[in-house]
């Protein structure tokens, strides 16, 4: 859709409202996290720094941050190589029972965490993985690995069969073709799988108050600690300074591109 | 280099790559299979043997109405979230350079803030002395505050906003993948740009469309504390009900047979759904 | 030496494996049994952190046991049961919740040889789980709405002018309904389910039926409702900081928060000893001056200090305000209520 002037600034401006929706929270979140009362109000009545010092002497907040990442990781890659090996077969292996596959895939989408985790723990315990970060990943992965699988399996119908086969008859093995042609075309697909994954493991909560031990507490297990009395402007300091880290690796990782080693695409999730 | 014949032949169209399979099915199959052969089962015997679950739900009580609305949440969530992200990837798909990364940055960053906490932001925003109201009597275009909690509006304002990543990101991933130089060819053939775009983008890009709306739809069917901080009783949403009887009444055997009802619904939607579109265009998943 | 703790075996133990004579010790029995640390489930948060500073502390100084937590979600205890793998030692729990759970077959017994329950208000101390705590179900309400002639009692909350909030659970706001609809507060149950929905009828259209207890709180001090129903834990400290809201305890529905061990548990006795200092009298007041919860033994009740009474459930001038939910009537009927309910506020 070239040209059109009109219609291009329309576009751009639609495009500003939805990214400036979708930032709005952010703006009310950031002022709650200064409040200087103890239950939260918005606009806040006065203004302090005393959630962030609280949570400075506190080294749960930090720790959970932690393990919320540590999980969310390799969450993120298991579901990536596992969602892509599945939307591959499915989408090039020629399966008569390829629709039933893909059900199989995404069915873990489709069932409340909570009995997932009644399903999921006793499985668990039998082969012996309840300590640790391992039973947490590998159930997220459960649930995240459909994200990836969606996403590349629309990568792969983007395509067609046309170039694989175009270099598969010029002598490249599949490997090589893989690497060559299929790989930098789902590439964008697997990264936005792979961020979606993380998402979701991060803010993940049933899951985790299954699975998670005394040292494996997780942000959204914090949080749902934090609700059991009233809400306070910690939980807005915390997601503050999420905000604010992100802010800064995005920063990092902008300057690191300036500096010439441009990769293009949604890199920075 | 003694290729053989087997391997000359494209590995794409082989028959035999079906392997690619078995590593995330052996994973699904300990993990996932094996827990919800146990649901199931629980669902017929747990708290006695026979059909008496499925009686309940099926039953004059609030169970099906729940699964309906839970679908209809989902389905509506689904529809705005296309409908406001599709042009937002075009957009995307065609910046390059700074403006490309503050747009990924938008849309990225709010995927890091946890869902419990954007729920209350909404809330403030919609409330009676909310930020909305504000406006709107500052604007002189109410003269009393609108009720905006619980309600429709909340609900869908506040989960479009959770899900519109997940439908932007696999739409932009598409777009950029869809070579311009067809759309180029197409005016050069005397299609205008609206026509171009309806006849060579819009096909090219359902690829993302359908990967969105199977991401937004299975997503938000598993919705729970959006629509209830933010929703009315006709946003009562399945996982509630099921996390209720797990949690609450711990009758498993019940909350066993809902999800399972609800796992049945969903994925005879999903199928319904790759059957429809994969006759209409480049399927998204399956063939 | 009767003062011979599980400290000094422990320290015994220790020096045993480093190569010492135990032949002094005496208890090899009891030696092999003590575990070097429990696990609790709690709720978290400030609850825990009261928990951690008035009954971790002292017991691990006593015994030398450490204490690790994690969180109480419920239906946890059913699946550790049933694969007989226990994460938890005991745990903190809603007492509906272990009333149910009880039910069940879930929870072992509690030995009250060890744990003293002769000073327990009535009905507090169940064969399977001790209430630890009294919070209360109770009439709240925004100060810059509702300025004056805040409802006195359920009846004058269902008359109120503007909006009303009500938890989306049918235990307490059946009740509720039935005061409401004149029920004396101590003629409660069995519940007149049909005469409690037929009251609910009247406010329906009016109510905002609220999901969790710091939604509750936040709709009050937001001012997005006149009045509402809550818990005093949820207020009390926004009050004390200066937030729009204010609270009393007539007809209020005491609540609690209860002891229980999962059936089977492995550390039994320490579980049973730890519970016994949880509920003596002393804990239970230092917890007391902490989180607003009254005590359940009445023997900690003088030594808690006048100021901080008031604000305590079951302090003398507010116990005789209210009356206690029937965790027993819950636990039998919850389910069918329940179903009914959820289709009633559809």
């Amino acid at each position: 859709m070239a040209g059109g002037g009109i219609l291009r600034i329309m576009l751009v401006g639609f495009a500003a409202l939805v990214l400036g929706y979708l930032i709005l929270p952010t703006f009310i979140v950031v002022p709650l996290s200064f409040s200087n009362q103890n239950y939260l109000s918005f606009p806040p009545p006065g203004w302090s720094t005393r959630w962030y010092e609280a949570m400075a002497g506190d080294l749960a907040w930090p720790q959970a941050a932690v393990n919320s990442f540590l999980i969310g990781v390799p969450t993120a890659l298991l579901s990536v190589v596992l969602g892509t090996l599945a939307a591959l077969a499915v989408k090039r292996g020629r399966l008569g029972w390829a629709a039933a596959a893909s059900a199989v895939v995404v069915a873990p989408m489709l069932l409340p965490h909570v009995i997932m985790a009644i399903g999921l723990y006793p499985v668990m315990l039998d082969l012996g993985m309840l300590r640790g970060f391992l039973s947490v990943v590998v159930a997220h992965t459960v649930v995240a690995m459909p994200l990836v699988f969606i996403t590349v399996c629309a990568s792969l119908g983007s395509y067609g069969e046309a170039l694989e086969l175009a270099a598969m008859t010029c002598g490249a093995g599949p490997w090589a073709t893989f690497r060559h042609v299929t790989f930098p075309m789902i590439r964008t697909g697997m990264l936005v799988g792979g961020v979606l994954a993380f998402a979701t493991s991060f803010d993940e909560l049933m899951l985790s108050l299954f699975l998670t031990g005394p040292g494996t507490r997780t942000l959204p297990r914090l949080i749902w600690e934090q609700l059991n009395m009233f809400l306070t402007p910690t939980i807005a300091a915390v997601a503050t300074l999420i905000f604010a880290f992100s802010l800064l690796l995005l920063g990092a990782a902008a300057a690191l591109q300036a500096r010439g080693r441009a990769q293009p695409v949604l890199r920075h999730g | 280099m003694a290729r053989s014949v087997d391997a000359a032949r494209p590995w794409t169209i082989s028959r035999g790559h079906a392997w690619l399979l078995a590593a995330p099915l052996v994973f699904l199959a300990i993990f996932f299979l094996w827990p919800l052969a146990r649901v199931v089962v629980r669902g017929f015997v747990d708290p006695a043997l026979g059909l008496g679950n499925y009686a309940r739900i099926f039953g004059d009580g609030p169970y099906l109405r729940v699964i309906w609305n839970t679908i209809e949440t989902a389905a509506a969530v689904t529809a705005i979230c296309l409908v406001v992200a599709y042009p937002v990837a075009y957009v995307m798909a065609r910046a390059r350079g700074a403006w490309l990364q503050i747009m990924a940055a938008l849309i990225v960053i709010p995927l890091w803030t946890s869902v419990v906490i954007r729920s209350y932001a909404w809330m403030v925003v919609f409330q009676r002395r909310g930020v909305l109201n504000d406006l709107l009597l500052g604007l002189g275009l109410v003269d009393t505050p609108v009720r905006f909690l619980p309600g429709s509006i909340g609900v869908h304002v506040g989960m479009v906003h959770i899900m519109l990543p997940f439908m932007i990101l696999p739409l932009v991933a598409n777009m950029r993948g869809i070579d311009q130089t067809l759309l180029r060819a197409a005016e050069i053939l005397g299609a205008n740009p609206f026509n171009a775009f309806l006849r060579v983008f819009l096909p090219l890009s359902l690829p993302g469309i359908n990967a969105g709306v199977a991401l937004v739809f299975m997503t938000s069917l598993g919705f729970f504390i959006t629509p209830a901080l933010l929703g009315g009783p006709q946003h009562m949403m399945a996982a509630v009900l099921i996390e209720q009887q797990a949690n609450v009444y711990l009758n498993w055997g019940l909350a066993s047979a809902l999800a399972s009802t609800l796992l049945v619904v969903t994925l005879a939607i999903y199928l319904f759904y790759l059957r429809v579109t994969g006759g209409a265009a480049g399927t998204a998943i399956g063939r | 030496m009767i003062t011979h703790t599980l400290t000094s075996r422990r320290r015994l133990l220790k020096s045993a494996a480093a190569g010492a004579a135990v032949a002094v010790t005496g208890f090899p029995a009891i030696l092999k049994a003590a575990p070097s640390q429990m696990m609790i489930a709690t709720g978290g948060g400030k609850l825990e952190e009261a928990y951690a500073k008035v009954h971790f502390a002292p017991y691990t100084a006593k015994t030398g046991i450490k204490i690790v937590t994690g969180p109480n979600t419920s239906a946890k205890l059913k699946a550790m049961v049933e694969a007989k793998n226990y994460e938890w030692d005991l745990c903190q729990v809603a007492a509906e919740f272990a009333a149910q759970a009880a039910l069940q077959g879930l929870l072992e017994p509690l030995d009250y040889g060890v744990i003293d329950k002769s000073k327990m208000l009535a009905g507090t101390a169940h064969p399977h789980f001790i209430m630890s705590d009294v919070a209360a179900y109770h009439i709240a309400w925004n100060t810059k709405n509702v300025k004056s002639g805040a409802p006195q009692n359920w009846a004058e909350f269902w008359k109120a002018s503007g909006r009303r909030g009500l938890w989306k659970r049918p235990f307490q706001t059946m009740e509720v309904a039935l005061m409401a609809d004149g029920v004396d507060k101590d003629k409660l149950y069995p519940l007149d389910v049909e005469r409690a929905f037929k009251s609910l009828d009247k406010i329906k259209s009016s109510t905002l039926f609220w999901n969790t207890g710091a939604q509750s709180a936040q709709i009050l001090i937001d001012g997005e409702v006149e009045v509402s129903a809550t818990w005093n834990g949820r207020v009390h400290d926004p009050k004390l900081g200066g937030a729009p809201v204010d609270y009393h305890f007539n007809q209020a529905l005491f609540v609690s928060d209860a002891w229980a061990i999962p059936k089977g548990a492995p550390n039994k006795k320490e579980a049973m000893e730890f519970i016994a200092m949880a509920m003596s009298a002393k804990n239970q007041a230092d917890f007391s001056a902490i989180i607003p919860y009254g005590p359940t033994n009445t023997a900690a009740m003088p030594m808690i200090d006048a100021k901080i009474a008031p604000a305590l459930p079951s302090s003398e001038q507010n116990f005789k305000k209210g009356s206690f939910l029937d965790v027993n009537y819950w636990a039998a009927n919850g389910d069918k209520v329940g179903e009914r309910f959820n289709k009633w506020v559809l």
